[in-house]
């Protein structure tokens, strides 16, 4: 940054008494708020794939649970099990491979 | 002193001084009569004799060399003399030239008296013979006599020296006489505030050269043509006779922007005006109480548009000497041309110039930061360019009509006005203009500019100062609105605004926890049981009636949902503008309880449960959603409700400090993050509890379900009969409540929670990450990069005498004083040796790649590399000792003061593993990192070989 840029930085960062704010660290190393960048990122990018995952698995599953009533074979718990399960690791496994 | 040149114009008003009557008309057609002429800046003067005159009558005149010129009837006579004067003057010039290639200019000049014009008489003089008189000799004006033209802001001076014309003089020719019976116009002088040129000192004394009494009268052109000026009602030509104007080059280009401004007129049917103040943009206004010249005839502003008008002594700054003009013909002159000054507009100051009106588009939000064309009633204030960075010219910009996509288009629909009775204002010049981020309108989404848009990068081409790429705005943050604040839970009064409110937030925060944990553990028993009485092993061990009708798995189930009786008002959630996260428990609750009510009295026989144990266990993954969002909640909590200082962590919105923090450094819109001491931290309960990324689509996936649940009930009835509707549309409701959709905001943020716990940050929930998330572009001071402990002092060289405990602590007070990363070794040293207080230290800066200087009481101190000291005149060691240091993978730091290098540090500096990792996951993500620099020896390539990633270019 340059010096106007500077001054201006000093500017926004200089103390105030409260304000709102969605994140807020302690310590004086750069490594906070750049975990809160890393993690808010990877928050939101987990959040997006969990919820087109549920919608999509959603509709999978109303699909086969249709044509399982228009063919006549009813729905079993091991069905409904196996499909709860394959969503439940979806919902565990994206934020854990997208670790914040 | 620019460049002039002639021109010829028709109407009185536009002319600025009629220097001299030529004895001909000039074409009427404004737009074909500019005819420059190169760099001359007299003019001349030219006579003819009578019987020149009245031969040109007779018919007998060569052939006009540049064709003929349409002209007035009742002037063709003159017409005559004039093109016989063209042809002399032209042949006169060329013999000049001649001449004056052979003899220096002053030769000729002594040899040759002049002629001057003389106010016209009233009788015509007799005619001299055609034999004695010489042939015309006009000297071309010496450049090196020429007096300077006043620049544009001064009062205007005498613009031209007046043209000799000398004319080889025989005995009995004379040159020029006064009127006998006008008095001899007394010598004006000059007015004191306006110099008079120090040229032509040989001016007055060869027009008393020619005002020999004893020299016969011989009349001037202006004298010979006057039979000629004057129409059968007596109505003198001179009034409409063509002006001789000399114009400068703001004229002469305006006058081409006039010629350009036409053609488009011309060519696209409309309407122009052209701005001419605006193409002067360095023309200040003349200020009142500014020291003005002493020019009661002339307006200031009118006298700079036209440098070569007629002073106050009514001299026309050609070849009229005010000495030899008639006093009467002089006043009548001045009156002309005070009237003229009077009758021009005066030129407009820089508040008063009217801002150029275009519609406003997308191209003219993605102009960036300059350009506010839909607010013409904000104030505008011109200001110089590098005054602010918010400060930006304007430029022309794209109507409506221009679309994205249509870059072909651009060039033709820019100045298409959007409507044909509305002027379009053109102008060249520049105009700057304040601009304000929250004034800009929003940019339609659909006009939006695409990845490169021609048009603006041509328009700032055009323009000199073009800045580089304005910042450009996320489309989905200029279109969507500011969301609403999320609702405080009922459980909290208020949200947390001060020290004073943690406890009772706390304890209410707490007991949130403990209540979901409380919640869990039963419901943690009840699905389990239901899950085992559910197995096909184990319902089908039991006999009797438990078996036929189910009753145990209904039964927990009807006992969980008592316990989560909350659970029913997620269905509120189907009303439009609320949000509530227990909407698909609520659901697959229902569908599950409609399935097995079904099942115990429609059928019996096949009553084996199963969706029960599926609905507690979506109670249960509720649940643990809930203490998953309790646990982080009060943790979080817990970092924020101290009373210690703290940061607070956002994005910088604002346009020009983003701009100016990111300047080059990231090609599009800059999107911020900072950090801010504060002491309390605003809005967190709100943002804690915000629903998450799923909630907000809860509403459509339930309406989904209930869709489906209809759709799939009536096939299963047209399958089984109506037996069958109701549990198939309770499966069908059950399978939209998969444990995803609850653990969809909890768990991602619980993870992030648990590594920022590590750091001492917290993340208010995911809104909060869906605010933090946008930015682009992190600051962080230097200080932050190094902090304390990243800097050890490996080596401390002693240079001066005057290296004390005290001076040390002064070095501390200043580096504390900026921030710098030395200030943490600075204290150390003290701490060791010494243990007094710090001083105050005031006035410090940091210059850059130099090092920090500032003042401790009387003395000041110098922290910095050796060019800090060389530019301060401070004696340096020797730089092998600055080789030597780097070379070691170390960095030297001088301390000086009392003019003096009193020590050299070497130091070295270390960085943390924590923060080289989060800094490369920031950039492998495409956070550009900012650095808020006062270290003279952390510098980019510095920042990337400790953190291993690659500088922005």
């Amino acid at each position: 940054m340059n010096s106007a840029a500077s001054d201006m930085h000093l500017q926004a960062t200089r103390p105030v008494e409260q304000l709102s704010a969605p994140a807020a660290y302690q310590s004086g190393s750069a490594a906070a708020p750049a975990a809160i960048i890393n993690a808010a990122i990877r928050v939101r990018r987990a959040g997006a794939v969990m919820t087109a995952l549920h919608i999509v698995c959603l509709c999978l599953a109303l699909a086969l649970y249709a044509y399982l009533c228009f063919s006549g074979i009813p729905l079993t718990l091991p069905m409904l099990g196996g499909y709860w399960l394959v969503a439940l690791l979806i919902a565990c496994l994206v934020p854990c491979l997208n670790r914040p | 002193m620019g460049l002039f040149k002639r021109k010829y114009r028709n109407a009185p008003e536009d002319a600025g001084l009629l220097d001299f009557n030529l004895p001909f008309a000039f074409p009427e057609d404004e737009d074909e009569e500019v005819t420059p002429i190169g760099k001359r800046q007299v003019q001349s003067t030219y006579a003819l004799t009578a019987e020149e005159v009245s031969h040109a009558q007779a018919g007998d005149r060569p052939a006009h060399p540049t064709g003929e010129i349409p002209m007035q009837a009742e002037q063709q006579n003159l017409h005559a003399a004039g093109e016989l004067l063209y042809q002399r003057m032209m042949q006169d010039r060329r013999q000049t030239q001649g001449k004056t290639a052979e003899a220096p200019p002053e030769e000729a000049a002594e040899t040759l008296p002049p002629i001057l014009v003389a106010p016209p008489e009233p009788e015509m003089p007799e005619p001299p013979a055609p034999a004695a008189q010489p042939p015309i000799k006009v000297e071309p004006p010496v450049k090196a006599e020429t007096p300077a033209i006043p620049a544009q802001p001064e009062p205007p001076k005498e613009p031209e020296a007046p043209a000799k014309v000398k004319v080889p003089q025989p005995p009995k020719a004379p040159a020029k006489v006064e009127a006998p019976q006008q008095p001899k116009a007394p010598e004006k002088p000059e007015p004191p505030q306006r110099p008079e040129p120090q040229k032509q000192p040989e001016a007055p004394a060869k027009a008393e050269t020619a005002k020999q009494p004893e020299a016969p009268a011989r009349k001037s052109l202006l004298d010979l043509c006057k039979p000629f000026l004057t129409d059968e009602n007596g109505r003198t030509a001179g009034a409409n006779a063509p002006d001789y104007i000399l114009e400068s080059v703001d004229e002469i280009i305006l006058s081409a922007e006039r010629k350009a401004a036409e053609n488009v007129a011309k060519r696209y049917g409309m309407t122009l005006k052209i701005d001419p103040a605006a193409s002067r943009p360095t023309a200040p206004a003349a200020k009142p109480d500014a020291p003005q010249p002493a020019k009661p005839a002339a307006k200031p502003t009118a006298e700079r548009r036209q440098p070569s008008r007629p002073t106050e002594a009514g001299r026309t700054g050609t070849s009229l000497a005010p000495s030899r003009m008639g006093s009467a013909a002089a006043a009548a002159k001045r009156q002309i041309l005070q009237n003229r000054a009077q009758t021009r507009p005066a030129a407009r100051t820089p508040d008063e110039i009217p801002m150029r009106r275009a519609t406003p588009s997308a191209n003219a939000v993605r102009e960036a930061v300059r350009e506010n064309p839909a607010r013409d009633d904000r104030p505008v204030t011109p200001k110089r360019e590098t005054e602010a960075p918010q400060t930006v010219p304007s430029r022309p910009t794209p109507t409506n009509d221009a679309r994205p996509g249509d870059a072909g288009q651009q060039s033709t629909r820019q100045f298409r006005p959007a409507d044909k009775a509305d002027p379009i204002d053109i102008s060249s010049g520049k105009k700057y203009i304040d601009v304000h981020a929250a004034d800009l309108p929003p940019a339609p989404e659909e006009v939006m500019p695409r990845k490169s848009a021609p048009p603006a990068r041509s328009q700032a081409k055009n323009n000199d100062a073009a800045l580089p790429q304005a910042p450009r705005r996320a489309p989905e943050r200029e279109a969507k609105p500011q969301p609403a604040p999320p609702a405080l839970p009922r459980e909290f009064e208020a949200d947390y605004t001060s020290y004073a409110d943690a406890k009772p937030i706390r304890h209410t925060l707490f007991t949130q926890k403990r209540r979901a944990v409380f919640r869990l553990l039963p419901t943690l028993l009840l699905t389990a049981a239901m899950i085992v009485c559910s197995l096909p092993a184990v319902s089908n061990a039991c006999t009797g009636w438990l078996h036929a009708k189910g009753v145990v798995p209904f039964a927990l189930l009807l006992l969980l949902t008592l316990l989560h009786l909350d659970v029913w008002k997620g269905f509120a959630a189907l009303l439009p503008g609320r949000q509530n996260a227990d909407l698909p428990v609520a659901v697959g609750l229902l569908g599950a309880l409609i399935h097995e009510t079904s099942l115990l009295f429609l059928q019996p026989e096949n009553a084996l449960s199963f969706l029960a144990p599926a609905a507690a266990f979506c109670l249960l993954c509720r649940d643990v959603g809930r203490l998953m969002q309790a646990s982080v909640v009060l943790e979080n909590f817990k970092q924020i409700a101290t009373p210690q200082e703290k940061t607070a962590f956002f994005a910088i919105d604002d346009r020009p400090v983003t701009y100016a923090m990111t300047h080059d450094s990231i090609p599009g819109d800059a999107l911020v993050a900072s950090g801010r001491r504060t002491t309390q931290i605003l809005d967190f309960l709100r943002r804690s509890f915000a629903p998450g990324p799923l909630e907000t689509k809860n509403r459509a996936v339930a309406l989904l379900a209930l869709i489906a649940g209809v759709v799939i009930s009536l096939l299963a009835g047209l399958r089984g009969g109506i037996a069958a509707v109701l549990p198939a549309f309770g499966a069908a409701l059950c399978l939209t409540a998969p444990p995803t959709a609850l653990l969809t905001g909890a768990l991602p943020v619980k993870l992030a929670a648990d590594r920022l716990g590590r750091y001492g940050a917290m993340l208010a929930g995911s809104a909060a990450a869906a605010e933090v998330e946008q930015v682009n572009a992190a600051a962080f001071t230097v200080q932050e990069l190094f902090p304390a402990g990243s800097v050890r002092l490996l080596n401390m060289k002693i240079l001066g005498t005057a290296v004390s405990d005290e001076t040390l602590a002064q070095a501390a007070a200043v580096a504390q004083g900026i921030g710098s990363p030395l200030t943490d070794l600075f204290l150390r040293i003290v701490d060791t040796r010494a243990d007094a207080a710090l001083p105050k230290a005031d006035s410090v800066k940091y210059e850059d790649r130099l090092g920090i200087s500032g003042w401790v009481g009387e003395r000041r101190l110098f922290i910095g590399n050796r060019t800090l000291l060389e530019a301060h005149g401070i004696a340096a060691p020797s730089v092998e000792l600055d080789h030597k240091i780097l070379h070691n993978g170390c960095f030297p730091v001088y301390l000086a003061c009392d003019g003096k290098a009193q020590a050299l540090l070497i130091v070295k500096y270390e960085a943390r593993p924590d923060v080289t990792y989060e800094l490369c996951r920031l950039c492998n993500a495409g956070v550009t990192v900012l650095v808020n620099n006062c270290d003279p020896n952390v510098t980019d390539e510095m920042i990337c070989d400790y953190s291993g990633f690659t500088p922005t270019a």
